[in-house]
């Protein structure tokens, strides 16, 4: 009888237990997933005099005909909100949405130009003390209003917020762009010696299209480095291991050979002599041979013309790019400042870095090692 | 007072006790305190409040070990007297339970802050105190079984999120890893440390046996060792992705470093902050758990007519009430563990020299 009880009990509590466990997901905050809006980008800009936000939203029941099974966001939809102030943006935007904003998702925050000169301080504080944003959400600034850019429509019909994220993500990989989330600006604004760079967008024909690299001092949008200004600062700055071809022309233009370049080592050094800071960078660059243009024998003498050539190259553009910062931009854009705390704190500590930088003088070495010919053999002895 | 008849522990568990209660609300706070004062040198002062704790630890153990199988309340009695003891034993009641609340009510308003943000905070914490009831009304074994298991998880994950913060870290934000300050800044540096080093103070209500021999000491100072081995690990990760700049300004700087990585490799485990809140919240609940078995042992050493269960039981009405009902915003809350964390120098520094000095007493009189 009492054993009998025993396995009552037993089971009365593991029912209890059971309905505790399935009734109580989420407590009070248990909230489908269609019973939310969910961005996956947005935008901010000044348009005559007031702010602009645009925001793509993920559509999740997908549009009839769509191919099934289909891996990739589906394009969402677009909503545009305004006001004399971020707040009243703000507020305009929570008055076009049906449902709860969801803002866990967003992948990309697009500055329009027009903003991003005025300063995106304000806005990226905003953005750190609003729980739902990811630090990790990518940041970059665009030539056209994002009003436009977010309501482009890609070509491969996936969400342009996704399109442009994957963009970064993947020129970053190859040493193209930089890319840049809100925790780094955050510790770039922190950091009140240094500038920093944010990667340009832009739009062309239909396309969307990487432009360069936006150059940000003191939170404030100051110019645009494209071309080899651009390539100049990425062969010093990306985190990955930069890749460009670079195509070195013969002894009278007879022949053009294309190298993959990227820098293997770099060394920052740093010094302070006569109340003047040195910096030293030593770069060490590895070039593959990707093809000749005209398939012609090549000499160790032209290997080793070949390595100075290139490394005259590189060193120039990185010359000219450090140039542009200390004589256009007054600005470290190259967060030298960093290793000069580094290897120097405490006379960091009684410098003004921001005086102190345009003043300094950088020397730039670089050298090459071409590491390989290709399995191509242009020496070959061609007797019969 | 009660006679002493008590389950006797194991030394690994006493050091995981000791482990599992340190490690806790403090992890959060601990990066911005260290880094504020001490810079990238941060570690130096952790390191050197790991040997204060170590010694602190030492006196604990000591007494511990000196009264084989008596808990403080016992042997307090037999050195200064039954009115000193038990005004020793209400300080402690006091610590412990104001302790026990104010991180109850912390943790209730950091996860509906955070991840349950329309559940009412009172019921977050009153869950919270029933759990922890649950696991005190068994005891001291249960609640050393909670702590060994709940330990090791601890530590292996804070191990492993530490790992994948270094993974996506910078070498360079950490260095110079000496700093510039001179030394005296690194000493009051440490000294700023206390909070997340609190809780040994919970050893008073676990007796160490004859059985446990000379080795209990060896393992809570390896307990304590091993803390500040983490510690250190903890805010090396979180300057090494944010750097010393951006790391002062935030108050739980811990879960802004977590959410603030992608570690693309780890697919759908890329974010990490489900998976820290998860041990935060567990490394809280064992802290939670020992100050509140600690409250209920010591009371009831006190009022030797109610019985343990029924003092765990008033405990958690009171306690739920307190920390649901009185109006303590995050800063205020602040405040007071700062207030606690001084009055803590009279809890694990003052009374424990008192009864040293007279044990060494009463054992040079014997000879």
């Amino acid at each position: 009888m009492k054993r009998s009880r025993n396995v009552l009990t037993r089971i009365i509590k593991t029912v209890l237990l059971l309905f505790a466990l399935l009734l109580s997901t989420g407590c009070w905050d248990y909230q489908d997933i269609n019973r939310r809006t969910i961005s996956v980008a947005f935008g901010v800009d000044k348009v005559d005099g007031n702010y602009e936000y645009s925001t793509e939203v993920a559509k999740l029941t997908s549009d009839q005909g769509q191919a099934q099974g289909n891996i990739q966001i589906p394009r969402g939809y677009f909503i545009l909100s305004g006001g004399k102030n971020l707040e009243m943006a703000k507020i305009d935007y929570s008055y076009k949405i049906p449902l709860e904003d969801f803002t866990g998702g967003v992948r990309i925050a697009l500055f329009g130009e027009n903003f991003a000169r005025e300063g995106i301080e304000a806005y990226v504080n905003r953005l750190d003390n609003i729980y739902g944003y990811r630090k990790t959400t990518a940041m970059a600034v665009s030539r056209e209003t994002p009003r436009d850019l977010l309501q482009t429509r890609v070509k491969s019909d996936i969400s342009t917020g996704f399109y442009i994220y994957d963009m970064i993500i993947s020129l970053s990989d190859i040493g193209h762009t930089l890319y840049r989330n809100l925790g780094d600006v955050l510790k770039y604004i922190a950091t009140k010696e240094v500038g920093f760079l944010l990667p340009y967008i832009g739009k062309e024909g239909d396309d969307i299209v990487y432009l360069g690299l936006a150059v940000i001092k003191n939170s404030k949008l100051v110019d645009i480095l494209e071309g080899d200004d651009a390539k100049g600062v990425l062969y010093l700055l990306a985190e990955k291991k930069p890749l460009f071809s670079e195509a070195i022309p013969t002894e009278g233009n007879k022949n053009l050979l294309s190298f993959r370049v990227y820098a293997r080592k770099k060394k920052i050094k740093t010094e302070y002599k006569d109340n003047r800071v040195i910096i030293n960078l030593d770069i060490t660059l590895n070039a593959d041979l990707g093809y000749e243009y005209y398939f012609n024998p090549i000499t160790k003498e032209d290997v080793k013309n070949f390595e100075i050539a290139i490394s005259d190259r590189v060193e120039n553009m990185i010359k000219n790019s450090i140039l542009k910062s200390q004589k256009d931009y007054e600005c470290d854009i190259f967060q030298f400042a960093r290793h000069f705390q580094i290897q120097h704190p405490k006379i960091f500590e009684k410098i003004e870095w921001i005086n102190e930088y345009p003043k300094a003088q950088i020397n730039v070495s670089v050298n090459t090692k071409i590491t390989s010919l290709g399995f191509l053999d242009p020496n070959a002895k061609s007797k019969f | 007072m009660k006679s002493n008849k008590y389950e006797i522990l194991t030394n690994r568990q006493i050091a995981l006790i000791i482990l599992s209660t340190i490690v806790g609300y403090g992890i959060l706070i601990l990066p911005k305190n260290a880094v504020e004062n001490a810079g990238t040198a941060a570690w130096v002062a952790v390191a050197l409040a790991t040997i204060y704790a170590a010694l602190v630890t030492y006196m604990f153990t000591y007494l511990g070990y000196m009264h084989p199988n008596m808990t403080m309340p016992d042997y307090s009695q037999k050195l200064v007297g039954k009115f000193f003891t038990f005004v020793f034993v209400l300080i402690y009641v006091l610590q412990h339970f104001v302790l026990f609340i104010l991180l109850v009510k912390n943790t209730g308003q950091h996860i509906s802050q955070t991840v349950l943000v329309k559940t009412p905070t009172p019921v977050i914490i009153f869950v919270f105190i029933l759990v922890a009831f649950y696991a005190v009304s068994k005891n001291l074994r249960v609640v050393a079984l909670v702590c060994e298991f709940y330990g090791v998880t601890i530590t292996i994950g804070l191990v492993i999120i530490c790992i994948l913060l270094f993974s996506q870290g910078n070498i360079n934000n950490m260095r110079p890893f000496l700093g510039t300050y001179d030394i005296k800044t690194y000493f009051k540096a440490s000294l700023t440390l206390s909070i997340p080093f609190l809780g040994m103070e919970t050893l008073f209500a676990v007796p160490i046996d004859k059985k446990n021999g000379k080795k209990v000491f060896k393992y809570t100072t390896i307990a304590i060792l091993f803390i500040g081995f983490l510690y250190i690990l903890i805010v090396e990760s979180c300057i090494s992705v944010r750097g010393t700049d951006m790391i002062i300004h935030y108050k739980d700087a811990l879960i802004e470093v977590v959410r603030s990585v992608d570690v693309v490799q780890l697919e759908f485990l890329r974010r990490l902050d489900g998976l820290f809140i998860i041990i935060w919240i567990m490394a809280v609940f064992t802290t939670v758990i020992m100050y509140f078995y600690s409250t209920v042992f010591l009371l009831s050493k006190c009022f030797t007519k109610i019985s343990y269960k029924a003092i765990a039981i008033a405990i958690m009405i009171i306690a739920s009430f307190c920390a649901s009902f009185i109006p303590l915003d995050p800063p205020d809350i602040e405040k007071a563990l700062n207030y606690t964390s001084y009055f803590s120098t009279v809890t694990i520094v003052l009374i424990p020299l008192i009864l040293i000095i007279f044990t060494r007493v009463k054992k040079h009189e014997k000879k």
